[in-house]
């Protein structure tokens, strides 16, 4: 987890970041406290011919059956710096009200591609539900293979190579939840604060698989807290 | 006194010796008289004396020859019982040709010495044991002629048969241009005409320059070893099929129609059973496919604390620049804080 400023690691459930302290009411501050109206596909920057745009929606709603809790998103514009992407990523999947998406789909179940017109960049922001099962490298593999066909101006290919990735990984993820949730569930517990260690500790020993289990958690995630 | 007389008397009857045989010996055998022709003749050169000499012993030592062998008269071959060198003996004939040779070398004939045969044949005992040909020699004398009545290759044909791939040389004693060449059908099957014709020809140039005949057998013998090599690389390569007697093809098509019948009344009986595993088949593997792209895939929700003040997302992925396409994806892969950019 890093902050989308600094790009610094921070600590689970931070309110700003302890490097730069940057929080949402900054981005507030640089991109507008208000929600605003978007659509999984907004081309704001006039990158995308009509039917690319079709061809990039049509992809979209593939994604959005293939996996029903989430949605992917796309915005294009203009920016003064291709690095505040990731801030702007942050504040749109924070403060972004997306019409086509239905209800049951949280902005924290979104994906959403973030380009740079001008600086010729491109960033992608993922909700909360989403940080068990993808990473940055995970994301970058994914720009990478969009990468040639924005080199080629051909805006519509990469985003639909991208998709393709990000489905080849978000499949292996799923499939490897259902076979391991624990592994991914390790990623998202809070660390265990030290009142409930002396609690189990002097609760006595492990009697059952569950409490084994529990055992185990608490092990990873004290090496972790360390 | 008496001492000189004796003494003149010895001397004078020494000088009167040699007169003495000179008179005795021309009674006896007198000195050829030259004519007044040949004295001139030897003046001139033309005649030596020697030659005149020795042409007159030689017609001296002549004899004349025997009255009695000059009335002899001439006999025919009939009564003298000699075979014309043209024919071959039926009993010789049998062993050559009335079965499989038992030996690589067939001379029934004893053309060859024991030691000469023994020699050439541990030659190609030696070439069948290297080779998968063998190499058979059947040794003719000079003249002989075989008999067009027998059908060589047709015994050949069924005294090889089944057996190892073989060439067989009809090699005549002293007259190597007249040699033959048969192949066992199979292998004259792998090998062209030309290809026999070139190793017959080398072999007899091979065999014509040595002057015995037991010589230029060696010669011939050593070529066509040779030649039979590279038959033996054709043969191996498979250019040819294999023989099918015209029997066999037809039991063979017998069998085949057949099997045929017999595949296709099963097939008749298993028609059905079939179509349907077919059917079972590939609708299975039309709704596996189907299924496959309408899979669904879900993911565990679990409770996470925001960060950052943000309610739904915190999650920040890679950013990249498409700036250049010289620089490779992972050279554009944009990591620089932004509180420093905008420093």
């Amino acid at each position: 987890m890093k902050c989308p400023r600094c790009v610094q690691k921070i600590h689970r459930g931070a309110e700003a970041c302890p490097h730069c302290g940057f929080c949402l009411s900054i981005a507030d501050a640089e991109f507008g406290s208000v929600e605003v109206i978007v659509r999984t596909l907004t081309d704001a920057a006039g990158l995308m011919r009509k039917a690319e745009r079709s061809l990039v929606q049509e992809a979209i709603e593939r994604f959005s059956k293939r996996f029903p809790q989430l949605f992917f998103a796309v915005y294009t514009g203009v920016f003064r710096e291709s690095a505040c992407l990731r801030q702007f990523g942050f504040w749109l999947l924070n403060r972004g009200a997306f019409e086509d998406v239905a209800l049951h789909r949280p902005n924290a179940a979104g994906i959403l591609l973030v380009m740079d017109v001008e600086g010729k960049a491109a960033g992608i922001t993922y909700g909360y539900l989403l940080d068990p099962y993808l990473d940055e490298d995970d994301t970058f593999q994914c720009l990478s293979k969009a990468h040639p066909h924005w080199l080629d101006r051909r805006p519509d290919q990469g985003i639909l190579a991208l998709l393709k990735t990000l489905e080849k990984i978000l499949k292996k993820k799923s499939r490897g939840a259902r076979k391991d949730p624990k592994s991914f569930k390790r990623k998202v517990t809070p660390p265990p604060q030290i009142g409930d260690l002396v609690k189990r500790v002097r609760s006595g020993p492990v009697k059952n698989a569950s409490q084994k289990y529990d055992a185990a958690t608490l092990a990873v995630s004290k090496e972790e807290s360390k | 006194m008496s001492g000189l007389r004796k003494f003149l008397c010895f001397t004078l009857t020494l000088l009167a010796l040699p007169l003495i045989a000179a008179e005795e010996a021309e009674k006896h055998d007198p000195l050829p008289q030259w004519s007044e022709e040949d004295a001139a003749r030897v003046m001139r050169g033309e005649c030596l004396i020697s030659d005149a000499l020795f042409r007159l012993q030689e017609e001296e030592a002549e004899p004349p020859p025997p009255p009695d062998v000059l009335d002899m008269p001439e006999l025919g071959p009939e009564s003298l019982n000699v075979v014309p060198p043209t024919e071959i003996l039926d009993e010789d004939l049998a062993k050559y040709f009335g079965q499989k040779p038992k030996s690589y070398l067939v001379d029934p004939q004893k053309l060859m010495s024991r030691q000469e045969f023994r020699d050439r044949l541990s030659f190609l005992k030696y070439h069948s044991s290297d080779s998968n040909v063998d190499f058979y020699v059947y040794v003719f004398d000079e003249q002989q002629i075989i008999p067009a009545n027998i059908q060589v290759d047709s015994l050949f044909a069924q005294y090889f048969e089944g057996g190892r791939p073989a060439v067989i040389v009809f090699y005549y004693m002293g007259a190597p241009d007249r040699s033959e060449l048969h192949l066992t059908p199979e292998l004259m099957r792998s090998v062209g005409e030309g290809e026999r014709m070139r190793a017959l020809q080398s072999s007899i140039n091979q065999a014509v320059v040595k002057s015995q005949a037991v010589d230029q057998l060696d010669g011939f013998c050593v070529q066509m070893s040779i030649r039979i090599y590279w038959m033996e690389k054709a043969f191996a390569s498979g250019v040819i099929a294999p023989l099918i007697k015209p029997e066999k093809a037809d039991i063979n098509e017998q069998e085949q129609a057949a099997r045929v019948a017999a595949a296709t009344s099963w097939f008749k009986e298993w028609q059905l059973p079939i179509y349907l595993m077919l059917g079972v088949i590939i609708v299975g593997i039309i709704t596996g496919s189907i299924r496959r792209a309408r899979q669904k895939f879900y993911f565990t929700e679990y409770e996470i604390a925001p960060r950052m003040s943000g309610s739904h997302a915190a999650g920040v992925g890679a950013v990249i620049t498409y700036a250049s396409a010289k620089i490779p994806p992972t050279m554009q892969r944009e990591q620089v804080p932004d509180y420093l950019r905008r420093m």
